[in-house]
């Protein structure tokens, strides 16, 4: 470890506040990034699914119908 | 032999049925790797790495800044090359790329844009200078945003393909050019001001944390590209009967 | 060909204003500028300034003539009955120069000298302005050819466009910057030329692309 003490790497010689606040907002555009892409992704697999039990419900109700008459 | 395997893959990957299938694996090796990478890049360059000797402990802005720079610019190209092979193979997926690697792009470069900026004010002293890499990045953030706007306004899917194809790959054709002219501009305009490549050359407990996170920054893309246009193209082909026995294996998983 | 000419002539000379606005715009816009900031006159921003006003005007002309010649069914027509649509955009890229950027190596120097620049200079500015602003009007018509059908489309022109102006830009002052100075201006020469002849190579295919799908939006 370069740092002798994680008050040192916190500070970085004076330079922490550039280093965290860079490394931060790397962070923070990498994970949402991430969620934003794999949670599009999520609701789309959703809203599918949905709408495919609203069409087997459609067909079964229509089936139903047919029964009757 | 060879080329009749490759000509079967390109023919693959440009179906958007068989690019989903075969993407389901990619997604979570890319997923993966990027994650250790980005974690193992991160530690090393914070932690382990030395410090420089003139610019102290700034220079580890280095390891997040350099790979964003490099993504933003491969990502631009990205689309270019797909806008190209677009055009000329009439592949309809490669819109799906461009729709993918855009929004990921123009964040990347305003993160590099902003992470340059928090290096240059402990390390040189001011938020912001006007030189050659700063230009180049700032102009490749309006090409970016360029084609966002064009996107935008066309609301014909088919045409939209075409033209940001077509712009995409004539600003690809800029960039070198840019680059260029903008190095030139800025010799004239700056006295020699020390950047990376003026220094004595890395040694390799500085590099190889860099070369970790650009990796990592890359496998990042590729996860969060290939996701985009997995969902893109669930939402084009949203009535064909794969997708449909997709989403029943899926909800019978 | 000629026919050709003849009939983009006549289109011209009847939108006599498409020539007289935008050099009123720049002498306008100079005249701002320089009350805005009197300290720029014979500076070495001059030659900075009066490139940029010189990219803005031509920005304006170009969105001004491709959206009245798409409007009017001209351009349509244009591309439609051309035995080669190839040569009819180069002519009427041509034309859009010969009413802006051939302007510009008269009116130039004339700024020049407004904007305080020495008068052995002048030859040098008419130089630029020579080599450059075909690159202005032929990169500039592929920007054009996209946004000619969006109802707002001036601005995405300018973003479009100005990437694709920053190399003569960069060129151009720097010529007239050289000149001023007394060094030579032959790499800034070269450079402009170089430009110039890229943007012939790729402009108009990449405006008839654009054109085509524009045509296709309406």
């Amino acid at each position: 470890m370069y740092f002798d003490s994680f008050g040192d790497l916190l500070q970085m010689g004076k330079h922490g506040f550039y280093v965290w606040t860079a490394y931060g907002a790397t962070g923070l555009v990498l994970l949402i990034s991430w969620l934003s892409a794999r949670g599009a992704f999520v609701k789309t697999a959703q809203r599918l699914q949905q709408q495919a039990e609203l069409a087997q419900r459609g067909d079964q109700s229509a089936q139903h119908r047919g029964d009757h008459t | 032999m060879l080329s009749a395997s490759f000509k079967r893959l390109w023919h693959k990957l440009g179906s958007p049925r068989w690019f989903f299938a075969l993407t389901e694996s990619w997604v979570k090796v890319a997923g993966w790797s990027a994650l250790v990478l980005l974690v193992w890049g991160t530690i090393w360059g914070l932690g382990f790495a030395p410090a420089d000797y003139q610019q102290g402990n700034s220079f580890r802005i280095m390891y997040v800044h350099v790979p964003a720079a490099m993504l933003a610019q491969s990502l631009y190209i990205g689309m270019g090359v797909a806008g190209f092979i677009g055009l000329v193979w009439r592949m309809k997926l490669t819109d799906v790329a461009i729709s993918a690697c855009l929004p990921l792009g123009m964040v990347i470069t305003a993160l590099a844009l902003f992470s340059g900026s928090v290096w240059g004010r402990p390390t040189w002293g001011s938020w912001w200078e006007w030189d050659g890499r700063t230009v180049s990045t700032l102009v490749l953030f309006f090409l970016y945003v360029g084609i966002y706007a064009l996107r935008e306004a066309i609301a014909d899917q088919e045409l939209r393909a075409r033209a940001s194809a077509l712009i995409a790959m004539v600003g690809t054709i800029n960039i070198p050019i840019i680059k260029y002219s903008v190095e030139w501009w800025n010799t004239l305009h700056q006295p020699a001001s020390f950047g990376l490549t003026q220094k004595p050359a890395m040694p390799s407990e500085m590099w190889l944390p860099l070369l970790v996170m650009v990796l990592g920054f890359y496998a990042f893309a590729g996860f969060v590209v290939l996701v985009r246009m997995r969902t893109e193209i669930l939402n084009r082909e949203m009535g064909a009967r794969w997708v449909r026995d997709w989403v029943q294996a899926r909800s019978e998983r | 060909m000629s026919s050709l000419l003849r009939r983009e002539w006549q289109v011209a000379l009847r939108a006599k204003g498409a020539i007289i606005n935008p050099v009123a715009f720049l002498l306008l816009s100079t005249t701002l500028f320089v009350i805005a900031a009197p300290d720029t006159v014979s500076s070495d921003a001059a030659a900075g300034i009066l490139w940029t006003l010189v990219l803005l005007t031509q920005l304006l002309a170009l969105d001004a003539m491709y959206r009245r010649d798409f409007d009017s069914g001209v351009l349509e027509q244009t591309l439609v009955s051309a035995q080669v649509p190839f040569v009819a955009v180069l002519t009427r890229i041509f034309m859009q120069w010969l009413s802006t950027g051939f302007i510009m190596v008269a009116v130039g120097p004339a700024l020049g000298i407004l904007l305080g620049l020495p008068a052995e200079a002048t030859p040098a500015i008419a130089l630029a302005m020579l080599l450059g602003t075909p690159a202005l009007s032929l990169l500039g018509s592929i920007g054009a050819s996209v946004t000619v059908g969006f109802s707002r489309g001036g601005v995405i022109l300018a973003l479009l466009v100005m990437p694709l102006f920053l190399p003569t830009l960069i060129f151009g002052a720097g010529l007239v910057a050289a000149a001023e100075a007394g060094s030579s201006v032959m790499p800034q020469v070269y450079a402009l030329s170089l430009i110039s002849l890229v943007a012939l190579a790729i402009a108009p295919f990449a405006t008839l692309a654009g054109l085509k799908i524009s045509l296709e939006m309406q």
